[in-house]
């Protein structure tokens, strides 16, 4: 925990259920299993270094994911945000310090660039992802993804040949394809155009639902201002803040940054 | 100045890849101009022969014999001739000498056998020049008048039937030493993404199982070609099968474990070509392992590909049976195993660099 965690607890618990009040995004309800998707697990950093030679990616951060938050994580360029998703996601290990995950969670991660077989076509790709888990959901979901991410014009095309906005958009259908109970997007929004990113935005409003775990990654605060339960400010590798946002979280932001 | 500009590039881009011109620029034409100092002759004068003596030869004709036959080859002694012509079905040596027991009599005539497979087309010629080279060789060294006969055993085989399972191997090399891990690479995109929903460890596995099994089929094209063609080749046994999965396995191992070692950067692949041409130009595929030198021969013994190519030729050439390559089989399945522990340590190093 950072010394700005322990009195906002309190806060932050009331906080979360006010704004989930507030989400009026797609009907995800008719696909999800109801307890079986529910987020029970631990997902926390106590204490973690990440270098590369020289170079401090992150600097003893000690961070916990808690079930049911949009848990927006922000930071100028080059902050460590996204070695700390590559911590998250197990793809890195880091130099000192825990990273605490429960067996059983299931954590999808969207990536900066987008990772997806460029042979196969969107829906392949979303039908192979779907097959890594032991319990997937049922195969009406990844028709729900086309929907919600307005992918279904690109839905047979290869994802060697998309565009910007499309391949991302794939990159995120990935990350959800297994209903993960943790969602990692990094950058989620990049090249997206502005009616996809509301769809967007309200589908993942109601994807937190069963305290389902929301990390969003971005230098771009003013896109998710609105849904944010928890703020994590980064800058140059070391925790800036981390507790419940204020409401006008850009002028947050700034000043945490000046 | 346009081109001035584009040459500045160049030179920036291959500061960039200094991994990629070592390899391409300097390993490999190195190691081509290396690999060219095991060459050392067209008369092969290394080439093991076998040695067998006849019930009436006594060990000085043996010895006398051994002297006379190192100047055209390296002799290798059998206790008997069956022992003799698995060791020349196994190319432990490329011809068996029988020695009689009279070449010490001065006044007797003593006939020397010595023995060939057919399976080894493309040293037919060159036992001619051996075959010429032990009678003089004999002649000079044995009291007896010496007459040379020459015998081959096995089926009669034709070049084009030879280069089947030589061409099948080549191709088996090209495939798991380059195609592989250039698909493997062509994927390292997506890699990040499967290291989330799996380990690295089963993805790799995917691809060895996929890939090794897709290799029935080019078998089995080779095998229908070679019956349109009126060849007598075993290319579908289940041994050349079995024998062709393992050559399969461990070059794909190596391949694979050189990229992720390389950190999946395009310098592996020519590194891998390195291998590819090593493994063509020093592992005696055409021709019998000390043909060009001692050193070659010293090489090629060492190299596993050596006993695929002879044990890829002799399942489909030879009707010898598969307890007489055991111990081959053996050790392609050791290096099978060192090389996915290799390519798992590999993997490691790939793994703690992130």
């Amino acid at each position: 925990m950072t010394d700005t965690d322990s009195d906002l607890d309190a806060d932050a618990n009331a906080d979360v259920t006010d704004r989930r009040s507030r989400g009026q995004g797609a009907d995800t309800s008719a696909d999800v299993d109801g307890d079986a998707d529910r987020n029970t697990g631990t997902l926390a950093l106590t204490d973690v270094t990440k270098r590369y030679g020289e170079t401090t990616a992150l600097e003893d951060l000690t961070l916990e994911f808690r079930p049911g938050t949009f848990h927006g994580l922000i930071g100028p360029n080059g902050s460590g945000k996204t070695t700390l998703f590559a911590l998250l996601a197990g793809l890195v290990r880091p130099s000192s310090g825990r990273i605490e995950r429960d067996d059983a969670v299931t954590v999808g991660y969207s990536f900066q660039e987008p990772r997806f077989y460029p042979d196969l076509t969107v829906r392949e790709n979303l039908e192979i992802f779907r097959g890594f888990g032991d319990d997937p959901p049922p195969a009406s979901w990844i028709e729900t993804l086309l929907a919600e991410l307005r992918l279904e014009p690109a839905a047979d095309r290869r994802a060697g040949e998309l565009s910007g906005g499309f391949r991302k958009k794939l990159d995120l259908g990935l990350a959800l394809v297994k209903r993960p109970q943790f969602l990692l997007l990094d950058e989620p929004l990049a090249d997206v155009d502005d009616y996809s990113r509301r769809r967007i935005r309200a589908f993942l409003e109601d994807y937190r639902r069963d305290d389902r775990t929301i990390v969003i990654s971005t230098h771009n605060v003013a896109a998710f201002a609105e849904t944010l339960d928890r703020l994590t400010v980064l800058v140059d590798g070391e925790l800036r803040f981390d507790g419940v946002p204020d409401d006008d979280v850009v002028e947050q932001y700034r000043e945490l940054l000046d | 100045m346009d081109l001035l500009a584009l040459l500045r590039k160049e030179t920036i881009a291959v500061r960039r890849n200094l991994r990629l011109v070592i390899v391409l620029l300097v390993l490999l034409p190195g190691g081509i101009v290396a690999g060219t100092a095991v060459f050392e002759q067209t008369i092969p004068r290394d080439v093991p022969v076998g040695l067998v003596a006849q019930e009436d030869a006594t060990e000085d004709d043996l010895a006398i014999a051994e002297a006379g036959v190192t100047a055209f080859a390296t002799p290798i002694q059998y206790d008997s001739p069956d022992e003799a012509r698995k060791a020349l079905q196994r190319e432990e040596v490329y011809l068996v000498v029988h020695l009689p027991g009279d070449v010490m009599n001065e006044s007797a005539t003593a006939n020397v056998t010595i023995v060939s497979d057919h399976a080894f087309v493309p040293f037919e010629e060159p036992i001619n020049e051996s075959v010429d080279l032990a009678e003089s060789e004999f002649d000079r060294s044995l009291p007896a008048e010496i007459s040379v006969e020459h015998d081959r055993v096995g089926e009669p085989r034709s070049l084009s039937e030879f280069l089947v399972p030589t061409g099948l191997f080549a191709f088996v090399t090209v495939y798991a030493l380059l195609y592989l891990p250039y698909q493997v690479r062509s994927e390292r995109l997506v890699l990040d993404r499967l290291q989330t929903e799996s380990r690295l460890d089963t993805v790799l596995a995917s691809k060895l199982l996929f890939y090794g099994a897709a290799l029935a089929i080019p078998v089995a094209v080779v095998a229908a070609t070679a019956a349109w063609l009126g060849y007598d080749v075993a290319a579908l046994s289940p041994m050349t099968l079995a024998v062709l999965g393992l050559t399969f396995l461990y070059l794909a191992a190596i391949g694979l474990a050189v990229l992720f070692a390389l950190g999946l950067r395009q310098s592996a692949l020519f590194a891998n070509l390195g291998l590819v041409l090593g493994v063509f130009g020093l592992s005696s595929l055409v021709y019998p392992a000390g043909f060009f030198s001692t050193t070659h021969r010293t090489v090629s013994r060492a190299l596993p590909t050596h006993y695929s190519a002879i044990t890829t030729r002799s399942t489909m050439l030879r009707d010898a049976p598969a307890s007489l390559y055991a111990d081959y089989l053996l050790w392609l399945a050791a290096t099978a195993l060192a090389s996915l522990v290799a390519l798992k340590l590999a993997l490691i190093v790939y793994q703690r660099r992130r």
